[in-house]
Parts: structure tokens; sequence; C-alpha cells
């Protein structure tokens, strides 16, 4: 086989997956060829220094174990809270604002004689229902601690 | 998981070059990795999938990583030329050093981000060329290909280094 054949072959060798019998042609080129041999040297040396074998200590193992668990199990916990914490955060403002719109709304426009508005007490309670409807949607389509939970 | 740690820190390390984020790195890993358990079909080896979670993390926290300078070859030696000969004409032991790694980082960064990945994969991780191609979804030619022409670029992009180090070679 001449050089730039076993050039090629050269990486696979370093690599790892060659036949017996490629193995033995590339390992008997190297033996007579500095070229391939600077090659293969010239790129351990890179790869030794851009790609430092790491070592970890038990200790630092442990550590790591320990805190994904808890990660886990907090996020867990997390996204059953985080439902309700959503609920009470724009939910909630969501209805009061819906509410208080509402009823501002249909208090004032009667004034003006444009509108006959139905009563302040039945806009009161139609947007609260529907207020209240939006509500339910959301909650819904949250997710319930309880499925979240472990 | 510890079977697992290893690697995936390993990996993070390379891709990432800087200890704490690539400890943060892994951690979100194992917790993505364990939420999504249940979608793991096992058409694919596990630690296949989990080098696929594991690469595209490290992508996104590169990406996000807008303060990082991707170095221009010709930047990167104006600025550390001196260090990267130093790093090419010490003892291998001294690359794990944390600065160091940073080094190797901006190094790496000269390079596309697929060879930086395969080069990865294959050098500090020890991955097959098989493994390689299933993480990668690949051919075993396209990963041949890959790795050669990234072997070849990035000692082209380090050739002045590597000249002047020929005589230390052999360890
Ligand atoms: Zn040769």
């Amino acid at each position: 086989m001449t050089h730039e054949t076993i050039q090629q072959k050269l990486f696979a060798l370093y690599d790892g997956p060659l036949s017996e019998r490629e193995r033995k042609l590339v390992e008997g080129h190297l033996t007579q060829c500095p070229e391939c041999r600077k090659a293969i040297a010239q790129w351990k040396s890179v790869s030794a220094r851009l790609f430092p074998s790491q070592t970890f200590s038990e200790a630092s193992e442990d550590f790591f174990v320990a805190k994904v668990m808890d990660r886990v199990r907090s996020s867990a916990l997390d996204a059953g809270k985080s439902a309700w914490g959503w609920v009470l955060r724009w939910a909630l403002p969501l209805v009061g604002s819906a509410v208080l719109a509402g009823w501002a709304f249909f208090s004032v426009l009667p004034d003006t004689g444009l509108y006959s508005a139905p009563s302040a007490d039945a806009a009161f309670s139609s947007y609260s229902s529907y207020a209240s409807a939006s509500g339910n949607g959301i909650m819904q389509a949250s997710y319930s601690p309880d499925e979240i939970a472990p | 998981m510890r079977q697992y740690h290893k690697k995936v820190m390993g990996y993070c390390l390379s891709m990432l070059q800087n200890h704490t984020e690539a400890e943060e790195a892994a951690q979100d890993i194992f917790v993505k990795a364990y939420r999504s358990l249940p979608k793991f079909k096992g058409n694919s080896t596990f630690s296949t999938w989990l080098y696929r979670i594991t690469t595209n993390h490290c992508l996104d926290v590169l990406r996000k990583r807008n303060r990082r300078k991707t170095y221009s070859l010709d930047a990167l030696v104006e600025e550390e030329g001196d260090a990267i000969h130093r790093l090419f004409s010490s003892n291998p032991v001294a690359a794990a050093q944390m600065e160091n790694r940073d080094l190797a980082g901006k190094i790496l960064s000269t390079l596309p981000e697929d060879y930086r990945i395969i080069l990865t994969l294959r050098e500090a991780d020890g991955l097959e060329y098989q493994e390689i191609a299933e993480t990668l979804d690949c051919s075993l030619d396209a990963v041949k290909g890959r790795l050669s022409r990234a072997r070849k670029q990035l000692q082209e992009n380090l050739r002045h280094f590597l000249r002047e180090n020929d005589v230390y070679e052999e360890e």
C-alpha cells in the first residue's frame, strides 16, 4: 500500500475501528514512514492539550447526583406551585379588573343617554360570570398541583 | 447516573470550557433527561439519546453566551500567541489547568460549530464512529469525512505553533 492510501487509514487506526489486516498494514507502514509517524504524533499532541482527560472525585460525583435529584424533586413541586402562583398573579387580577371595567363602563354610559344599558347590577353579574368563566379556563389550561407532584 | 456523569461533564467542559458553566449545564441536562425519560423510546441507545440532549443544550448555552467572543484566527494569534506557544511547549498534563482550558476553548472557537462538536465527541468523550453517527444523525462516511476535515482545519489553524513544537512531539 502506498503512503497516500495509508494516510486515509491512519486516523482510522488512531480512532480504533480497523480490521486486523488493515491494522497490520498501517502499523507496518508507520514503522517505515517518518511522515506518517509525525502526522499521528502531531495530532496526539494537539488532542492532549485541547481535550485533556478529566477526572472527577467520588465526592464531586456524589454532590452532583444529590444536586440533580434535589432539582428534579423541587422542580416537580415548583411546577405544582407555579400553576397556583400563575392563577394568583394573573387570573385573579384579570377577573378583578374585568369586573371593575364592566362596572365603570355600564355605570357611566347610561348617564350620557346615548345607550340604554342594562342596569349596573345586571352588567356586573354578566361580567363577573364571563370573567369567572375565563378564569376557569385558565385554571384548566394550567396543571393542577396533584398531577405534577410525585 | 454516575456512569454518565463523567461523560456528560467531560463533554460539557470541552464544549463550554468553563467549569462552573459546565457543571451547571450538566445539571440542567440531567434534570431535562430525567423529565423526558418517558419520551425515550429505546430506538437509540440511552447514551446516544443523552448525548443528543447534551449536544443541543451545549449549543444553546454557546448561542446564548453573546458575551463570548468567537475568535478569528488572526485575533487569537495576536492576542494569545505567547500563551498558545506555552501551552504547546509544556507538558500535556498542564492542559487540564483552568487557564489552559480557557485557552483551549478560544482555540476551538476558531472552528465551525460542527467541527467542534465532532472533535469533542471523538477526542474528549472517545465515542466510536457509529455512536457519533447516531448522535449526530448522519452516516458513517459523513462522520469520517467531517472528522478528517475538522482535524485538518484545527491543525492548519495551529500550524505556527505545531511547527515550532516538532521537537517536543513524542512524550
Ligand atoms: Zn506514510
